[in-house]
């Protein structure tokens, strides 16, 4: 063991330490947070060069309210609330403390503007293009604490019987997707199974997946398909291999979305 | 070893800790609780008064007590009475003009009430009891320190670790926060505290006085929050281990414990005096069936059981000042048997012992994962004080040594080494209080990283909705003549005490809740906690937009964001 030869000392200087470091350490948490001039200048940047129906996204995930005070009027409701950002060819990355968001991710930028303490990185991509979604039907509701277009769809009981959502015939592109997810965390807190969803084209399975209050969002596996009308199909039943079925209480809501490149 | 001196500058910690509580809760917010309590303490003061004034016919009737006392009746009456006592001796206010914002039994129909009018803001009044808790808290630490744990160091060294041990526990965010409520967390923690003290003594002295102390302050604690009820699982372990040491400890703190504790309680609850078993029944049932809040932590929204075991040692290290932490973890190492620094036991009370047992059974519960953890760190703010001890040991340790160590072994040098120790561990937690004021709940330290840090850990934002305080000015600018504003987690009663106040503009009024309240409104606010997303989705819907009119924040954190309609209902 070795022997401390002033061991008061040490310890006072490691307190002394220790203090300069927490004061700093919050001193700068409180300095780093961005100013309005720096968003201002962030806002003008994404204003200069954003098309419609670019997405813009905000990291890290929790300062999205301020990013939406100052760039809110660019985002509609489809893209705030969207199944995910496969659809979209440019996105507009505002970001603090050097967060990046899950959309962007192994994208390389085509603009990077710093304004202080916010940053506005530009992406492109080719990216197909939607045909048709469930997005005239559905309603804005929460699913795994996100906003989310949506349609609710009960699950049955019983799998022979399925709950069924029939979406009708409808144009189709190269690929059918289609999310589900349990809404309200009023609902969730009160239910312990889980649901199947089943997509069905022209009565033939095209995907399914199961989903319970922690799945989230979830992406069901995509389908193949050809671009023309098809007669499309959602089912739900309570799952009976998960959770306790017989405490069910599932706000199921599905989406769906056809994309052709 | 405590002096008349000690004694004077206890009395000074009282004060000073008072009055810069005093002086920083009116930026604090009205959180759901109080707002609730502030009502029960007028309508318990109300019958108090009408009794004494032979007002109330037949007082003493189920009926009398029932129509003041049944409100809130699912908590213990000891604070909310010292917050309707100090309301009534200290408010400002025009109280029959502005009798449809009183509680029904309370309200005047004639004339004001005669009071010493100290305070504005009658929401301050109704805060007072707490702050003084606080300020009896920091003197508390500070003399049990030197009673218990001085004795072990040189006199300077000694009152370097009290004040330190004194300074620490209320420097700290979270129980600051607390200390400006009108609520029973932090007097509980500093009941907790106080009992702990007078077992310990009691447990020398044998005498009945002594036990009798413990057993009315015991009692006051009953009458305060329920955490008293695991008070005696602490202090009985403890009996137990001397007993079982061949230590013969006295009896006489359990007995006291048993009888006056319940006693005094009964005393103080008119609620009890008919159908007693009933209602205490009831009382204890509420608690052990309460509902399940929601809850992130580390990314989740918990509001059922099982919970995460290690969520109060999170919350405990993500929010406690980190000067706090290191030296209370160096206090523990030298403290424990056969510590770094083990010293001959100079009493046969197993201090140690009584201290981990007091720090760790209010944590106890939580690491079951069954127990609701919708309060975060407040229902165990009683672990806080005695972290802050072991804290004070570390800098008494380093105190004694420092000088000699140096060289410099006069009183001056000691003192100033003392006073320099003091400064270093107590600047950053004050640092931090002062900087996470008025949103304590929001804080996390800098080894989460800060506000922001806790945001990215997915950690707490907020609860009881007390952080819309911060956009009164903005709500009274903004808001149209006799608009409705949709208050969110900001409950009726605080928006009541609001007006009464006089901090919101008297024409503005509350829709009410959910759905339709947002649709009827005209500015809608959202208080941001993982849970409470949807309501922010239900304000896109309902007023067209998905751009703020304006969002607080925290060091960068949005704390509520508010919309305004632009466009006809």
């Amino acid at each position: 063991m070795i022997a401390i030869r002033r061991p008061a000392t040490l310890c006072a200087v490691l307190i002394v330490g220790l203090a300069a470091w927490e004061i700093l350490a919050l001193w700068r948490v409180h300095a780093d947070a961005p100013e309005p001039s720096e968003w201002q200048t962030a806002q003008s940047v994404v204003r200069k060069g954003f098309h419609k129906g670019d997405l813009i996204v905000f990291a890290p995930a929790w300062i999205d309210p301020i990013g939406r005070a100052y760039l809110g009027d660019l985002m509609a409701l489809e893209d705030v609330a969207r199944n995910d950002a496969g659809r979209y060819g440019r996105i507009w990355e505002v970001s603090t403390r050097g967060a990046s968001a899950p959309e962007t991710r192994g994208l390389a930028a085509v603009e990077d503007a710093d304004a202080g303490a916010v940053r506005v990185r530009r992406f492109e991509r080719a990216a197909p293009r939607a045909v048709w979604s469930t997005n005239d039907r559905a309603r804005l509701l929460e699913v795994a604490f996100a906003p989310h277009l949506c349609v609710l769809l009960p699950p049955s009981r019983d799998a022979e019987h399925p709950g069924r959502l029939d979406l009708g015939t409808v144009p189709l592109g190269t690929e059918l997707r289609a999310w589900g997810g349990l809404a309200d965390f009023r609902a969730r807190k009160e239910n312990w199974a889980a649901a199947v969803v089943r997509v069905l084209v022209d009565d033939k399975e095209g995907a399914r997946a199961s989903v319970a209050n922690d799945d989230g969002w979830v992406a069901l596996p995509p389908v193949a398909t050809t671009a023309e009308a098809h007669h499309v199909v959602v089912e739900a039943w309570v799952d009976p291999e998960r959770g306790d079925p017989a405490r069910a209480r599932l706000d199921l809501c599905v989406a769906a979305e056809a994309r052709t490149p | 070893m405590i002096t008349t001196r000690d004694k004077l500058f206890a009395l000074f910690l009282v004060v000073a800790t008072t009055a810069i509580t005093v002086a920083a809760a009116p930026r604090q917010g009205i959180n759901r609780d109080e707002a609730y309590y502030m009502i029960a303490g007028e309508q318990y003061v109300a019958y108090w008064e009408k009794v004494l004034s032979g007002d109330l016919p037949r007082p003493f009737s189920d009926a009398s007590i029932a129509r003041f006392w049944e409100y809130n009746h699912e908590h213990p009456p000891l604070m909310k009475l010292l917050y309707g006592l100090a309301w009534r001796f200290l408010h400002t206010c025009e109280c029959a003009a502005e009798r449809e914002w009183h509680p029904p039994p309370a309200r005047l129909d004639a004339g004001r009430h005669v009071t010493l009018g100290a305070f504005e803001w009658e929401s301050t009044a109704f805060r007072l009891p707490t702050m003084v808790c606080f300020g009896l808290l920091a003197a508390a630490v500070y003399l049990f320190f030197l009673e218990a744990l001085g004795a072990r160091f040189p006199s300077v060294a000694a009152r370097a670790g009290a004040l330190a041990a004194s300074l620490l526990a209320v420097a700290q965010p979270r129980a600051f926060f607390h200390a400006q409520t009108a609520g029973f967390d932090l007097p509980a923690a500093a009941l907790w505290f106080l009992a702990t003290w007078l077992y310990w003594r009691a447990l020398e002295r044998r005498t009945w006085r002594s036990a009798m102390g413990l057993g009315l302050v015991f009692g006051l604690f009953l009458a305060t929050k329920l955490q008293s009820f695991f008070l005696p699982l602490a202090l009985g372990a403890h009996w137990l281990w001397l007993l079982a040491r061949r230590r013969r400890p006295t009896l006489r703190p359990i007995v006291a414990m048993a009888l006056v504790g319940p006693a005094t309680v009964f005393a103080l609850w008119p609620w009890l005096w008919h159908d007693t078993w009933r209602r205490l029944g009831a009382y204890v049932g509420f608690h052990l069936h309460h509902v399940h809040y929601n809850f992130e932590y580390l990314g989740k929204n918990w509001n059922r059981p099982p919970y995460p075991w290690h969520e109060p040692l999170g919350m405990l290290v993500t929010t406690a000042p980190v000067i706090l932490l290191a030296l209370a973890a160096a206090g523990a190492a030298i403290m424990a048997p056969g510590g770094l620094r083990a010293r001959p036991t100079v009493e046969d009370r197993s201090t140690g012992l009584l201290l981990f047992l007091s720090g760790f059974v209010p944590m106890a519960p939580f690491f079951f994962g069954s127990t609701p953890i919708f309060g975060e760190t407040k229902h165990w703010l009683a672990t806080m004080p005695v972290l802050a001890l072991a804290a004070g040991v570390a800098v008494a340790a380093i105190a004694e040594r420092l000088p000699d160590e140096l060289g410099r072994g006069g009183a001056g040098a000691r003192l100033a080494a003392a006073a320099a120790l003091v400064l270093a561990a107590a600047l950053p937690a004050a640092y931090e209080t002062w900087r996470s004021h008025p949103y304590g709940l929001s804080h996390y330290n800098a080894l989460a990283g800060g506000a922001p840090g806790g945001a990215d850990l997915g950690m707490n934002r907020q609860f009881w909705g007390y952080s819309p305080a911060g956009l009164l000015p903005w709500i009274d600018a903004t808001m149209p003549s006799n608009g409705q504003l949709y208050l969110h987690d900001w409950n009726h009663d605080a928006y009541v005490m609001y007006l009464r106040d006089g901090r919101l503009r008297r024409d503005i009024r509350d829709p009410g809740l959910e759905e339709p309240a947002i649709r009827a409104s005209d500015v809608a606010l959202v208080v941001h906690e993982k849970h409470f997303n949807k309501y922010e989705y239900m304000i896109w819907d309902a007023f067209h937009t998905l751009r703020p009119a304006q969002v607080l924040t925290l060091d960068g954190v949005p704390l509520v964001t508010a919309y305004r309609r632009e466009g006809p209902k």
